[in-house]
């Protein structure tokens, strides 16, 4: 239900609710007014009849007839006396006969001539007369019910009006909402300019903020997926050429021998293909991830053994030797929760790239700390700018004669990260090689 | 003709190279500019392949450098920079073409012909000298109507002299065109040779020697 809607409903049933219980305690207010008025012309009456009786008032008497009455309705009203023998001294014609009750003293409600009466009894102090004034009780609830019915017409007569006042505040009120809302209909699917928070109502400030916020990292994922296009559009041309070149040479080749090394030339180049789109995969996969999905403890000899089997086939090409070192007895290398296989896609990538770029000849070494672990090769010293950007998508080593995606670092960075884990690449203590070092971040 | 490549890319760069020297091209490929700068200063060109991402300076620089110098020769940009601003700044930059990878064999073959036949002040496709008809594309050689099959050396060796029908070549200048240095030294007469295989198959006047000096396009009688 839109908010405009709710809100006029709890108006419109709230306010005939309220006005409903006012008019109860005006009523209330108004009966006891009425009651006061009345009792009290009660009691002064039949005070000025006791005041008017004498010794030599006769029984059976009756007040004269009056002439006209104006409005006034004297059926309602009833008086009687009696002297202490009961005998009735003086009646009015009009009204009803009144009993005479010798216990009663005050007011007494009571039925008589089948409508509700309230009498008032007053004993004279020696005892001699008794005086009784009463009212019908209908005449006072008419008089509450006008008094209270001419409070509730021009109510009533107000009410349409008051109700089309209180659609059109709420309407008002809600505008800044439409507003917002016709601004947000009204944009392209690419547009995700902030949406301006100053002029908006104080309630919406909170939500707008937030809306931005997440306007804001939209933009910068689809940045990134963008430039990572872009990026690997841009990466896959060369692999592609050389595809395509080295088939052209095939096609041409002539003898066995031409033959047999186009076709291995080939078969190279293909293989970079392959290495390039799944480096390419495996790091737009890791890019969308967020969180880990499972987090056992890392079994670390395992993600070794895995690696190192992984990076052999290069090494023994170049004639590297693979070596691990393990902290010192009773120490547990860097313990870690993560996942096993991206732990080793991380360990891969140093190792290979370590091998890659290594001397022939020369060791590469996985060295565990107990919170840290590196990989370290007898590598010429990176540059200082090529240290600092390093990790950057498809930036390679300069001048090395093995041919990388220039995904690895970005990959095994990202890897670290998602494990709360910083890596970062430095030359060796003694002044050559190169170190990747995880550390915790 | 004889190319230069400038590729770091070491498979790119050796297939290109192969890939052109199969077409029978003399292909000298370099994987950074310093070396190439050296070998421009060395050898012949006739043209030039640049990729644009080289390490150390980048391959627009070594472009602008090499004009500023007064060098003429056809520079063709070969890179996997597409963008459009790139292609203009390449093409201002004094290169000749500017291709984007990947691109067969042929078609970069293609455009260095084309580069090469603007670059001699020839528009034809076809060259005709005399009742010689020489189809660099196709690689086709007609003598008087009648297909003339050479080899590719013969036919590098022929396309060099239509190319500069008024000069005499020497030895040296024509045994550069010929040869790069992938192949050691060539054997001493091999010139000879050629030369000899060309007045064989097309006609005894084709090549005129130059006592003392080297080579030039002969005019051959025989329909003109």
């Amino acid at each position: 239900m839109s908010l405009q809607r709710r809100l006029l409903l709890y108006l419109l049933i709230c306010a005939p609710l309220v006005w409903g219980v006012a008019l109860l305690v005006s009523a209330n207010r108004a009966r006891h007014e009425v009651n006061e008025l009345f009792d009290t012309e009660i009691i002064r009456l039949a005070r000025q009849v006791q005041t008017l009786l004498t010794s030599s008032t006769m029984p059976g008497q009756s007040l004269p007839a009056t002439p006209s009455g104006g409005e006034a309705d004297l059926r309602d009203l009833a008086i009687a006396v009696w002297n202490a023998q009961g005998q009735l001294l003086l009646v009015d014609r009009e009204g009803v006969q009144l009993p005479r009750r010798t216990d009663a003293s005050g007011f007494v409600d009571l039925q008589q001539a089948g409508a509700q009466w309230r009498v008032y009894y007053l004993q004279s102090p020696r005892g001699e007369w008794l005086v009784a004034a009463g009212q019908r009780g209908s005449e006072r609830d008419e008089l509450v019910w006008n008094l209270v019915g001419s409070q509730l017409l021009p109510w009533l007569l107000v009410l349409p009006v008051l109700l089309l006042a209180m659609a059109w505040a709420v309407r008002r009120a809600l505008a800044p909402v439409r507003v917002l809302t016709d601004e947000l209909q009204g944009r392209s699917a690419d547009d995700l300019r902030a949406v301006p928070v100053n002029k908006a109502p104080q309630e919406l400030k909170p939500m707008l903020a937030a809306m931005n916020g997440l306007f804001e990292r939209i933009e910068s994922t689809l940045e990134r997926e963008r430039r990572f296009t872009a990026d690997a559009a841009h990466e896959l041309r060369t692999p592609l050429a050389v595809l395509r070149a080295q088939w052209d040479v095939l096609k041409r080749a002539s003898g066995d021998a031409e033959r047999h090394h186009a076709e291995a030339q080939l078969n190279a180049g293909m293989d970079r293909m392959d290495r390039l789109v799944t480096q390419l995969l495996a790091l737009s996969r890791l890019q969308s991830t967020e969180r880990l999905p499972q987090a056992p403890a890392l079994q670390w000899t395992a993600l070794v053994e895995q690696a190192f089997s992984d990076v052999l086939p290069l090494a023994e090409r170049r004639r590297i030797e693979l070596d691990c070192e393990w902290p010192g007895a009773g120490v547990p290398p860097m313990p870690l929760q993560g996942d096993p296989d991206l732990m080793t896609v991380l360990l891969r990538n140093l190792l290979d790239n370590a091998v890659r770029y290594a001397p022939e000849g020369s060791t590469v070494r996985l060295r565990f700390g107990n919170h840290w672990l590196a990989v370290e090769n007898d590598g010429a010293p990176l540059p200082a700018d090529m240290l600092a950007h390093l990790g950057q998508r498809f930036r390679r080593v300069d001048g090395q004669s093995e041919s990388g995606s220039g995904l690895g670092v970005s990959i095994a960075q990202r890897i670290a990260e998602l494990h709360g884990l910083c890596l970062h690449h430095r030359t060796r203590a003694d002044g050559h090689g190169v170190v990747a070092q995880l550390d915790r971040a | 003709m004889r190319l230069l490549i400038l590729e770091d890319d070491r498979q790119l760069g050796e297939a290109l190279a192969v890939g052109l020297r199969q077409l029978d091209h003399a292909v000298d490929w370099f994987r950074d500019g310093t070396q190439a700068d050296a070998a421009l200063a060395g050898a012949p060109y006739d043209a030039l392949v640049l990729d644009l991402g080289l390490p150390g300076a980048d391959g627009m620089a070594w472009l602008r450098r090499w004009r500023q110098a007064g060098q003429a020769l056809p520079m063709l940009i070969l890179t996997a920079r597409d963008g459009i601003e790139q292609r203009i700044a390449g093409l201002d930059a004094g290169a000749d073409d500017y291709l984007i990878k990947p691109i067969s064999i042929d078609e970069l073959a293609a455009r260095l012909r084309a580069m090469l036949r603007r670059a001699s002040g020839r528009a034809q496709a076809v060259w005709t000298h005399g009742a010689l008809r020489y189809d660099p594309a196709a690689r086709q050689v007609q003598w008087q109507g009648q297909s003339v099959e050479l080899t590719g050396r013969e036919l590098a060796l022929l396309e060099m002299l239509l190319l500069n029908p008024q000069r005499v070549l020497s030895r040296t200048q024509l045994q550069e065109k010929l040869y790069d240095w992938s192949g050691g030294e060539p054997e001493s007469n091999a010139l000879e040779v050629f030369v000899h295989h060309l007045r064989r198959k097309i006609h005894p006047g084709i090549v005129r020697t130059v006592r003392g000096v080297g080579y030039a396009l002969g005019a051959p009688e025989g329909g003109s």
